[in-house]
């Protein structure tokens, strides 16, 4: 997967609007990001990269750079 | 824990609601309009029943029960054991099922059983069930699945505010020709994961205890309300309920296209629907049967099944596999055949 469409993805989940995700983004200011869009990330995680997420991992990341960090080698620029 | 039997069967499940409805889309002025159809979107549950402070999860199991044996025409006298399944049970002590074999009118010579689960609790009832009659101490069993669990919510947590409800169900398990196969599993290295912390022997109720603080996540509540790390217990489901129902199957020699209807614990909609993905059950095989009464803990699997009822006709649920998880943490599955099963729409109840 591609960064961009791994951006894609969480604005799907965070109900961000198209293009508005970009990679410095804290993640408490997307609009939708709350417990539920951390399930469906980790859903996301699951579908895609066949990775599981540890939840205390989940917990400590901040932006959406953090989250594309959890998949070494799994997102491609 | 791997167990078959061929000698029982799942006579009838009834289901009772409570009357009062909450709309979710109420809760805009709270969470913000947007948050909340963004929350029912996803989770496809538009309102939840809410039990009065005077109704229990025994009022509205008995209330299921009562329906169900008169709908099925069983006299209380020809049940000879009784299992209640609920995380509110009525007191400390004494066990919420012997006050329902009270109540129901069943015989003195019953055993009463009080499994304290939630979201797989279905399940171990179910097994309890089939145990007991495999024994040969019983012929039939009522199972008797419910929960009161929105008292335990704290209103400003909407993690779980606006995806649980109140609901109570019973179904009769009686000796009979059927297959039923359980898979049952125990880990309670996730106890903390899903959990009410005080009002146990472990840390009584307090004034400590009872102060409202507003945790990592964002939300509000107190050591006696409901916790739920909802990522682990996604990851938890996401790596064991595929495992378990491909177990089950195999257990009962049943392939997987060959089974109906796959009840699987109605944690939401949007659970349900990745689980029966990540699963591979046929398409439409899985039904959410929620969207108004929430998620109702170890009621959940009999509650849907009274909703979708005329979906699922005898013959598209002859063979049917539920699977239960969450609480403990615990999980399983069991099939089991529901054609002859009377499955009866739901009823409410309205408080005394």
């Amino acid at each position: 997967m591609t960064k961009q469409e791994f951006y894609t993805n969480l604005e799907d989940i965070a109900d961000a609007p198209a293009g508005s995700v970009q990679g410095d983004e804290l993640l408490r200011d997307l609009p939708g990001w709350n417990s539920l869009a951390t399930v469906m990330f980790l859903t996301m995680a699951d579908s895609k990269f066949a990775t599981p997420v540890p939840a205390a991992k989940m917990a400590v990341c901040k932006t959406v750079a953090d989250l594309v960090a959890l998949f070494p080698g799994k997102i491609t620029e | 824990m791997n167990c078959i039997f061929q000698n029982i069967e799942v006579r009838g499940v009834a289901a009772a609601l409570p009357a009062q409805v909450l709309e979710l889309s109420s809760l805009s002025a709270e969470y913000g309009a947007v948050e909340v159809q963004r929350i029912i979107a996803s989770t496809g549950v538009e309102a939840v029943r809410v039990a009065p402070s005077n109704v229990t999860a025994s009022d509205l199991c008995e209330c299921a029960a009562r329906e169900l044996l008169r709908g099925m025409n069983v006299s209380p006298a020809d049940v000879d054991g009784i299992v209640f399944v609920s995380q509110t049970p009525d007191y400390i002590l004494p066990a919420t099922s012997v006050t329902l074999q009270h109540r129901l009118g069943l015989p003195t010579g019953v055993p009463a059983f009080d499994i304290p689960y939630g979201c797989s609790g279905y399940i171990y009832g179910l097994f309890q069930a089939a145990l007991l009659i495999h024994s040969g101490a019983c012929r039939q069993v009522l199972v008797c699945a419910g929960d009161t669990i929105l008292r335990f919510i704290n209103p400003k947590d909407r993690s779980v505010r606006m995806v649980f409800g109140d609901a109570g169900s019973a179904t009769l398990v009686a000796r009979g020709t059927g297959t039923a196969a359980f898979t049952i599993y125990s880990d309670g290295s996730g106890a903390e994961q899903l959990i009410i912390p005080a009002g146990g022997c472990r840390l009584p109720k307090s004034s400590a205890t009872a102060k409202e603080s507003v945790a990592a996540d964002g939300n509000t509540r107190s050591a006696e309300n409901i916790f739920m790390n909802g990522a682990e217990i996604m990851n938890f489901a996401l790596r064991e309920v595929p495992k378990v129902i491909d177990e089950v199957l195999a257990l009962a020699g049943w392939p997987k296209e060959s089974v109906g209807i796959y009840g699987l614990h109605q944690a939401n909609k949007f659970m349900v629907d990745y689980l029966a993905k990540k699963a591979r059950l046929p398409k439409g095989s899985a039904p959410v049967g929620m969207a108004r009464t929430g998620n109702a803990g170890p009621a959940s699997i009999p509650q849907m099944l009274t909703a979708v009822r005329d979906e699922f006709p005898p013959e598209r649920r002859a063979r049917a596999v539920f699977c239960g998880f969450g609480v403990g943490l615990s999980w399983g599955a069991c099939a089991v055949e529901l054609g002859s099963t009377v499955i009866l729409p739901p009823v409410e109840m309205n408080a005394a």
